[in-house]
């Protein structure tokens, strides 16, 4: 009697360990996913940083050929303030916040899209050298900020998957961890604009 | 409720899995065995695929940058950049600690497409091959020869200038500000290359090679400048690297390309249409 009493408390004591360390190596998992969410995520704010720090020099090379277009060239001016202003703390990144930066980046991408349209109006502008220079540096950065948002979403989906696949659902569900918004599918403002021939 | 998946997510997950298969398909498989250059459509002649394959492998050996040269029938929906990236990306190109691969990605023009051309770079070329350098040596280089049909020799020209910038051995200033001037240099270097084709000539003839690699020379009509460039900067010295690897018969079993490394891509590099 009192033997099987010992032989049941050891299995349960047995049985609570193993499940609490498996539950921690759940838990360990998550915070190592959560990290490379967040260092995805500081290269998506990188790439976007990296077109709004072009934008200066861009304003500067416009201005000298198309005075006219000075509306043009406040909105974009403008919709970088803005832009620069919206950064997300890695920790928190949620759907709210993640809406609010893709729509100021948004509108920033939207005035440049502007920009480089009224710039086919001022051939002299076309031919300037720096101007060239920039407008590749543009394109490239365009492309960087594509790459990164699908790495960022690539990481995310990894991240939501064992968050919400059981048996993992359960130890996130104790621990708050919660799954985290992707970036959605670049509605055409967002796209860079396209020379089509 | 927390188990509950909401439908929305889950059509947001599917669509996603459905984009990334969608995308999938379209990329090339990664080649099995391993190599550099990658002629899926079919233009370059088994002799230059062969001496370009050669040649980067020893560029590849010699610095560990990795040059991977795909060239494409059809981009199928993606546009050059996401090719060349997602190649990059999937093929691993370069190594994982430098991420210093790079992808020349060609699609040439047909009757009812423009021709494209791409250079993409990875994380850890950004630096030395900054997007505005690999725009210019695909207008300058590549395009060119790409209008004349000379797709060996526009490859050719831009890999001479990929990898000694690169490898750090040309910088990129001198390349954007001379790029007339080093045309001095390649009469110079072209006179070094005659005198080096002259030698090869004399030891097949003399050494007795078999019939087959006789006519690995045509290949030698279609060298532009390119082709001088590529002998004469990256790959050192024109004798003994050019000897040992391509062009002589027994050259390539002493290694040719070991693997692509882990290398990274973050949408680097720049590209251009004809």
């Amino acid at each position: 009697m009192k033997k099987g009493c010992l032989i049941a408390a050891v299995a349960v004591v047995v049985v609570v360990v193993l499940v609490g360390v498996w539950v921690a190596g759940l838990r360990n998992g998550f915070v190592t996913q959560e990290e490379e969410v967040a260092s995805a995520w500081s290269q998506v704010e990188n790439v976007y940083q990296r077109r709004a720090d072009l934008i200066p020099n861009l304003v500067a090379t416009v201005k000298g050929y198309a005075e006219h277009e000075q509306e043009t060239l406040e909105g974009v001016v403008n919709a970088r303030a803005r832009a620069t202003q919206i950064t997300v703390d890695p920790d928190k990144i949620d759907a709210e916040n993640l809406r609010k930066f893709q729509e100021a980046q948004g509108e920033l991408g939207a005035a440049l899209g502007r920009l480089l349209a009224v710039s086919e109006n001022y051939p002299d502008l076309k031919a300037n050298e720096q101007f060239l220079q920039l407008q590749a540096q543009l394109e490239g950065t365009e492309n960087r900020i594509a790459v990164e948002r699908k790495k960022f979403n690539e990481t995310v989906r990894a991240y939501n998957v064992s968050v919400r696949k059981f048996p993992g659902n359960i130890a996130a569900m104790i621990f708050g961890f919660e799954t985290k918004p992707y970036f959605e599918a670049a509605d055409g403002a967002e796209q860079a604009p396209k020379v089509e021939f | 409720m927390k188990f509950h998946i909401p439908n929305r997510i889950a059509a947001v997950l599917s669509a996603m899995l459905l984009v990334a298969v969608a995308t999938m398909a379209q990329v090339p498989p990664r080649p099995d065995p391993p190599r550099l250059v990658n002629d899926l459509a079919g233009i370059l002649t088994p002799q230059q695929e062969q001496w370009l394959e050669d040649s980067l492998a020893r560029f590849d050996r010699r610095t560990s940058n990795q040059v991977a040269v795909v060239i494409l029938a059809d981009l199928g929906d993606m546009d050059p950049a996401e090719m060349a990236y997602e190649i990059g990306e999937q093929w691993q190109v370069g190594t994982s600690e430098d991420n210093n691969g790079v992808v020349i990605l060609v699609k040439p023009k047909t009757t009812s497409s423009r021709g494209q051309a791409f250079i993409a770079t990875g994380y850890g070329l950004e630096g030395a091959l900054p997007d505005a350098t690999c725009k210019m040596i695909v207008e300058r280089e590549m395009i060119p020869h790409f209008k004349q049909n000379d797709y060996f020799g526009g490859i050719v020209a831009a890999v001479g200038v990929v990898c000694p910038i690169a490898a750090g051995e040309y910088s990129k200033e001198r390349y954007e500000e001379d790029g007339g001037g080093a045309v001095a240099g390649l009469l110079a270097l072209g006179a070094a290359l005659f005198m080096f084709f002259i030698i090869v000539v004399v030891m097949r003839k003399s050494g007795g090679n078999n019939g087959n690699r006789s006519d690995g020379l045509g290949g030698t009509g279609t060298f532009g400048p390119g082709g001088i460039f590529l002998g004469g900067l990256p790959f050192g010295h024109i004798g003994g690297s050019g000897r040992s690897g391509g062009f002589d018969s027994g050259g390539f079993g002493g290694g040719g390309f070991g693997g692509f490394g882990g290398g990274s891509f973050g949408g680097g590099g720049a590209g251009g249409s004809w």
